[in-house]
């Protein structure tokens, strides 16, 4: 056996976006236990600037073209992984953003908060360009260990400890549904290689192996029957945490079952977009009708967030380019939507000390700002136009009307209207229910910023999507040929 | 891999022959080949395999069902040690000796005194470890099962499920270096993400397991 | 190919760990039956009572341990799988050459800014 790695310097270029990540950590942690005099809130700005020069990074590959694999397929920058690791930045540089005031109100270990943070981005930015069963494994692992530490943080907390203890079970236990399926993939293929998996033929072990390992992703993305651990997780876990859990992870699982399925299974489509049309039907209606009954925000958006998902899975039920591309469009809206109205949470919640949607009577007199930016990210959320959401959704019903998915649609359409109901009584809380407690709430600096970033990411998605959509378009080129009619319904967006 | 007789006659007699000689009793032509009688003793080579496989395979599955099923929690530890042994020796039947001695160092070495660690921290008691789940168990147990026979049986006989010794260059060049030399090229990638999760793991015990903050020594 | 080739295999290849296992096997099987076959024998209530320090035991001996015990053995758990990495690097070292090298010394060096991080949080010491 000889040895072999070829690795130039171009092909070190590719990675250039997680080395550069991973000194940035790197000097982070050193600075923290070098430096004594070094604040938290340096920390978090040191930490956004590198999120940022990483974002600048893939930004420039992303205009150039640059793409490749590497490690025989284990590791693929494409543009569909470069379209999701500036997804995944733009995420955790807006949660960082918004967790400095909670950073502040913790008693221990302020500084590796954003380290795991961090490193949680880095092990999410390779599972969007993870090319093999291997590398998907390895990258979730270590992508979800930060997570089972920051959702456990607040280690006085009873809450947030038992959020940690329950997520941290059941990740295990998909973590070992998911290195079962790959074994039992691997025994009937005997390869990982997503490109090779395509070019074998189907059979029972394949079978199985693939479904396991699409419940150990659907765990991660918190799809009905999978979401057990969402409410609690979500409720227990420091706030920011929930946002970033609520939308990162999320948005790298996609990336991975896009390209498994999209890349390893194209020739089995008929097989696996059932799965995903009974996987869609179900987050969405489960999630919409559970999250009526919640009196916690936070639970209400978790709720909601299993109901997004089951929108999300109506790209891959369309199992088609198009499908795709309005997956990707509609993470985006609801990346800018979702993390406002959770920036909206934390400011509130810093404050009043409470995630009861009771307790958010009368905000519209406390705080215009805060109710007037919560009020759009709800209706972005609902999907109401001329918000991101309408179009996300609207483009996702496109591609499901494309493949004559009509079931689909009819309970897309009844799940908006459900949603709406529990969206508005938010929204009547807020402006019509009198305030307990009238004294104004302020909102700081950076978390301001957040709610900015949010509104201006909502209405721009919504007014004036085609550049985006473009983008999204560009981004899964290498989908074109997958089977099923190729509709013209994209350029009904100018797109 | 076939053993001249001489070969084996040595390898026989370096262990038995030194132990008291008692193997020439088993040298019915007295040429110095005590084989053949074992060999008209002993089934033939796939079966011999088989009971070797049998027997690890069957050692685990008692002790991992003794693992759960024990009242007393370092009851359970201690079959799971005899569990992680016997897994560890169904590896050197694959011929995968680094995989089984870091199977040893691992998990009977040190994970297995973690779970202990946990049973003396949490003074876990006999009574309060049983819980209500039998039902879930036996339905996903019969699932599992339903879907090992289903594996098993669609390719009929063809299906090996154990290959006894399979010759390669695992074999020849020593298996710590074949594992080496492909760890540190072809599977490079997922490597250098280990020691990132080791990082992530180390700054995540530290938060989880120290009681409040030390401030650095200046 | 008869049954017996396959045990020869294993003999050749596993006869010194076998004579291990058998050692320590019969290592404890033989001191506790030696005690067991030696120890002169006169049980009275009295004597077969347990006790501590000459009075009733105050309570039971099997007490919690405290947390450190576990924190250090979570690191070791950490260092042991770092270590495990080592072994297969070192064998192919020279096969390896330089490239091997620089990438042993990434995945140490990531290692090490963890390790400073124990140390200097205090993760390490004893209180």
């Amino acid at each position: 056996m000889t040895f072999d790695l070829a690795l130039t310097g171009s092909d070190l270029l590719l990675l250039l976006p997680e080395i550069l990540l991973t000194l940035w950590l790197c000097l982070m942690v050193c600075l923290d236990f070098s430096m004594r005099k070094i604040t938290h809130q340096n920390l978090a700005y040191l930490g956004i600037g590198g999120v940022l020069a990483t974002l600048v990074v893939l930004i420039w590959f992303d205009l150039t073209g640059i793409t490749g694999t590497l490690f025989k397929n284990m590791f693929v920058l494409d543009r569909l992984a470069i379209f999701f690791k500036i997804f995944i930045l733009l995420a955790t540089a807006l949660v960082m953003c918004s967790s400095i005031d909670s950073v502040r109100t913790f008693r221990f270990f302020k500084g590796e908060y954003y380290f795991l943070v961090l490193m949680s981005t880095l092990g999410m930015m390779f599972m969007a360009s993870a090319g093999d069963l291997l590398s998907v494994f390895v990258t979730v692992e270590f992508s979800t260990f930060g997570f089972y530490v920051l959702v456990a943080y607040l280690r006085d907390d009873l809450r947030s400890s038992e959020a940690g203890l329950k997520f941290f079970i059941l990740g295990v236990f998909a973590a070992g549904l998911l290195a079962y399926g790959i074994s039992l993939v691997y025994g009937e293929t005997g390869t990982l290689i997503f490109s090779d998996i395509a070019g074998t033929s189907g059979s029972y072990g394949m079978t199985i192996g693939f479904l396991l390992i699409f419940a150990a992703l659907g765990f991660k993305i918190g799809a009905v029957p999978f979401h057990s651990w969402i409410p609690d997780t979500y409720q227990g876990a420091p706030t920011p945490v929930t946002a970033f859990l609520s939308i990162a992870p999320k948005g790298a699982a996609i990336a991975i079952l896009i390209r498994m399925f999209y890349v390893a299974l194209a020739s089995f489509k008929p097989m696996w977009v059932l799965l995903f049309i009974a996987g869609s039907i179900l987050s969405m209606t489960y999630g919409n009708i559970v999250a009526i009954a919640q009196k916690n925000i936070k639970r209400l958006l978790a709720y909601s967030g299993i109901a997004q998902i089951g929108n999300v899975l109506i790209g891959l039920a369309a199992g088609t380019k198009q499908g795709s591309d309005a997956i990707l469009f509609y993470l985006l809206t609801y990346l800018f939507a979702n993390l406002g109205a959770f920036a909206v949470v934390i400011g509130v919640s810093h404050i009043i000390k409470s995630d009861e949607i009771e307790d958010y009577s009368g905000l519209n007199r406390r705080s215009p700002f805060l109710a007037a930016s919560m009020l759009l990210f709800l209706l972005s959320l609902a999907g109401v136009p001329p918000l991101a959401g309408f179009i996300g959704k609207l483009y996702l019903f496109v591609a499901a009307i494309d493949q004559e998915l009509y079931t689909l649609l009819i309970f897309g359409l009844i799940n908006i209207i459900i949603s709406m109901y529990y969206y508005l009584i938010v929204v009547k809380k807020m402006y019509i229910n009198e305030p307990l407690d009238p004294s104004p709430l302020t909102v700081s600096i950076p978390l301001k910023t957040v709610v900015y970033v949010g509104i201006a990411g909502t209405l721009l998605l919504g007014i004036y999507p085609k550049p985006f959509i473009d983008w999204a378009v560009s981004a899964t080129l290498m989908f074109s040929n997958i089977a099923g009619p190729t509709a013209a319904a994209g350029s009904i967006f100018g797109g | 891999m076939s053993y001249t007789k001489r070969q084996r006659g040595v390898a026989l007699n370096g262990l038995w022959g030194s132990a008291g000689g008692f193997a020439s009793k088993a040298d019915v032509h007295g040429d110095g080949n005590y084989l053949d009688a074992l060999e008209w003793l002993t089934p033939n080579r796939s079966i011999m395999a088989q009971l070797v496989f049998c027997y690890f395979a069957s050692v685990i599955v008692i002790t991992a069902a003794l693992v759960v099923a024990s009242r007393n929690p370092v009851y359970s530890a201690l079959s799971l040690l005899v569990m992680f042994f016997h897994v560890a020796g169904l590896y050197v039947t694959l011929h995968a000796e680094f995989l089984a001695a870091i199977h040893i160092i691992v998990y009977a070495g040190a994970i297995l005194v973690l779970y202990l660690f946990v049973v003396m921290l949490l003074n876990v008691k006999r009574e309060e470890r049983f819980h209500r789940q039998a039902t879930v168990a036996v339905l996903l147990g019969l699932v599992l099962l339903g879907e090992a026979f289903v594996l098993s049986l669609q390719k009929g006989t063809q299906h090996v499920f154990f290959t006894p010794a399979v010759q390669s260059d695992t074999m020849v060049a020593g298996n710590t270096e074949s594992i080496g030399e492909v760890l540190y090229s072809a599977y490079l990638f997922p490597f250098e993400i280990a020691s990132l999760i080791l990082l992530v793991a180390m700054i995540g015990a530290v938060i989880l397991s120290k009681k409040g903050l030390l401030e650095p020594k200046s | 190919m008869s049954g017996v080739d396959l045990l020869v295999e294993y003999l050749a290849r596993y006869s010194s760990i076998l004579i291990f296992i058998l050692l320590a096997f019969g290592f404890g099987v033989v001191t506790l039956l030696l005690s067991y076959l030696v120890q002169p024998k006169y049980p009275e209530p009295e004597k077969l009572s347990p006790y501590e320090c000459g009075s009733e035991p105050f309570s039971d001996s099997r007490i919690p341990f405290p947390v450190r015990y576990y924190v250090i053995a979570m690191l070791f758990v950490i260092f042991d799988i770092e270590v495990i990495f080592l072994y297969p690097w070192a064998v192919t070292f020279k096969q390896l050459g330089l490239i091997g090298f620089i990438e042993m010394m990434i995945f140490i060096g990531l290692f090490v800014v963890a390790y400073v991080y124990a140390w200097r949080k205090g993760a390490l010491e004893w209180d």
